[in-house]
């Protein structure tokens, strides 16, 4: 019953993304990133950083869905005041959410390939993958990551009263503080300390080591730690939509909260 | 009426705590990306292209502000008023090429204090005038994006994104113009902001008197071009939503 609702989330989602062009908004902008970002290191020779190009890139578009699509989802229930009939159906509202957030993760996923044809089409790259059974479970974890914590926002943005300005506020200082493109190591040490507390920086550090290095130091302590920040978000996400959901339902300000 | 509108879009403190620092982490993500690569004067080269970059962001909101009217009803009625509607929104969105200004010089000042960089304070007050024309022909430019975004409301996000975008990609604010092969390089002497960022990037690094003016010069020929493009555009796009009757519904 479950897998059910989830499934009919997922379908209602995909459907209602793939006609909405702000939902695939990402997969325009993705190659314009990977060309900014290629062509400065290209400039500057240094083909060792096409890989931050091109996976920076793809992070940066699955967090991008993250804060601004998926985080989105109740907001756009409210705005289309379709919130109340969400709320009055049987099944819980967080299984609902994750339904609906995993195809929205997978069009984040896509820039990740738009990058590699970009980066391989316009700059001639060969980017050989050393570890690609890790790169593919990191991949696949940062996704399950990014998808909870994209709940955990959802939640966050119905309490709040300014969605717009902190989803602004949650774009470059995040691709910072993730070490999207660049390693925190490089950032002074406030900064990689902060951003250590970020999945995102731990999931950049493990897909660059898993395509560029030869050995990967403790990948599957960084796998578990990736996944670790993921499940607390989706814990943390799930208590906050129980909470609006209550709420909701004891003042019957649904769609004026 | 546009700059009326400026005080319900921003608060003194949401655009200084909340907006200047958003876009200012957006230049300062750049210019740690130049930092990274190690390049002797690519810190400063992307320093000042993002930081300029910046006011052509916000000149980007104008078409926010067009289809803002589409929404409200509002646009009908501005198309049966005898003024022309293209100069009509190029005025509509005047408040956004002043914040970016404001926005711009902030980002730029602070990031050069930041970063240490080697010109002084006064040369980047000197570039304010510069600024000033980057402000009005990357308006000019977002002003065309804002009549295709009337036209087509549904990717109303994605032109003003895809926009500023391509500037930042091809108009010499990463890597220079030559860079790309000819066609594009060609591309970015018509765009706004090439000449602009020149123009800034000679005044800081103590370029010739005529070498600033000129590049200031090819900006307002830029500028020109793109008002003129914009005129046309809106001119076309009310005809025919007067003649397939779409000026509320497209």
């Amino acid at each position: 019953m479950s897998t059910h609702v989830l499934l009919a989330a997922a379908k209602v989602q995909w459907h209602t993304s793939i006609r909405a062009p702000e939902h695939l908004l990402v997969l325009a902008t993705a190659p314009l990133f990977t060309l900014i970002f290629l062509s400065v290191f290209r400039d500057t020779g240094r083909p060792d950083l096409v890989a931050n190009a091109v996976l920076g890139t793809g992070l940066l578009g699955i967090w991008f869905v993250a804060v601004n699509v998926a985080g989105g989802v109740i907001q756009n229930e409210r705005w289309m005041s379709t919130l109340e009939l969400v709320l009055v159906a049987p099944r819980p509202l967080a299984l609902i959410m994750c339904g609906r957030i995993l195809p929205v993760m997978l069009i984040g996923s896509l820039t990740l390939g738009e990058s590699w044809i970009v980066a391989t089409l316009a700059f001639d790259v060969d980017l050989p993958v050393r570890h690609p059974l890790l790169a593919l479970v990191a991949l696949l974890v940062t996704l399950a990551a990014s998808a909870c914590t994209a709940t955990m926002l959802a939640a966050l943005f119905v309490m709040s009263r300014n969605t717009e300005m902190i989803q602004a506020a949650l774009s470059y200082p995040f691709y910072v503080l993730g070490g999207l493109v660049f390693p925190l190591s490089s950032l002074p040490d406030q900064v990689e300390f902060t951003g250590r507390l970020f999945y995102l920086s731990w999931a950049a550090d493990l897909l660059r080591d898993s395509v560029t290095r030869g050995t990967v130091d403790n990948a599957w302590g960084r796998i578990a730690t990736v996944a670790g920040m993921g499940a607390a978000a989706l814990v943390i996400g799930v208590l906050l939509l129980r909470k609006v959901s209550d709420r909701a339902r004891a003042t019957g300000a649904v769609s004026l909260a | 009426m546009s700059f009326a509108e400026l005080p319900t879009t921003y608060t003194l403190r949401s655009w200084t705590v909340g907006w200047v620092i958003r876009l200012g982490s957006q230049a300062l993500f750049f210019v740690l990306l130049g930092r990274l690569t190690g390049a002797t004067g690519r810190l400063e080269y992307m320093l000042v292209g993002n930081s300029v970059a910046v006011v052509a962001m916000e000149t980007m909101f104008v078409s926010a502000t067009a289809v803002t009217e589409r929404f409200q009803g509002t646009f009908p009625l501005l198309v049966v008023s005898p003024a022309n509607m293209g100069l009509v929104y190029l005025g509509r969105g005047l408040h956004w090429p002043a914040s970016g200004l404001a926005s711009s010089f902030a980002v730029l000042s602070a990031l050069s204090l930041v970063f240490s960089s080697p010109w002084h304070w006064w040369q980047v007050v000197l570039a304010l005038p510069l600024l000033v024309l980057v402000a009005v022909s990357t308006y000019c430019y977002a002003c065309l994006i804002a009549a295709l975004s009337l036209r087509n409301v549904k990717f109303r996000t994605l032109y003003p994104e895809t926009g500023a975008l391509l500037l930042t990609a091809f108009c010499g604010v990463n890597v220079s113009t030559s860079f790309w092969p000819e066609p594009l390089h060609w591309l970015a002497q018509l765009l706004p902001l090439t000449h602009g960022l020149e123009a800034v990037r000679h005044l800081l690094n103590g370029g010739a008197a005529s070498s600033v003016l000129l590049q200031a010069g090819l900006e307002i020929g830029c500028a020109a071009l793109w008002a003129g493009l914009t005129l046309l555009l809106f001119e076309r796009i009310v005809a025919a939503g007067r003649r397939d009757g779409s000026l509320g519904f497209s």
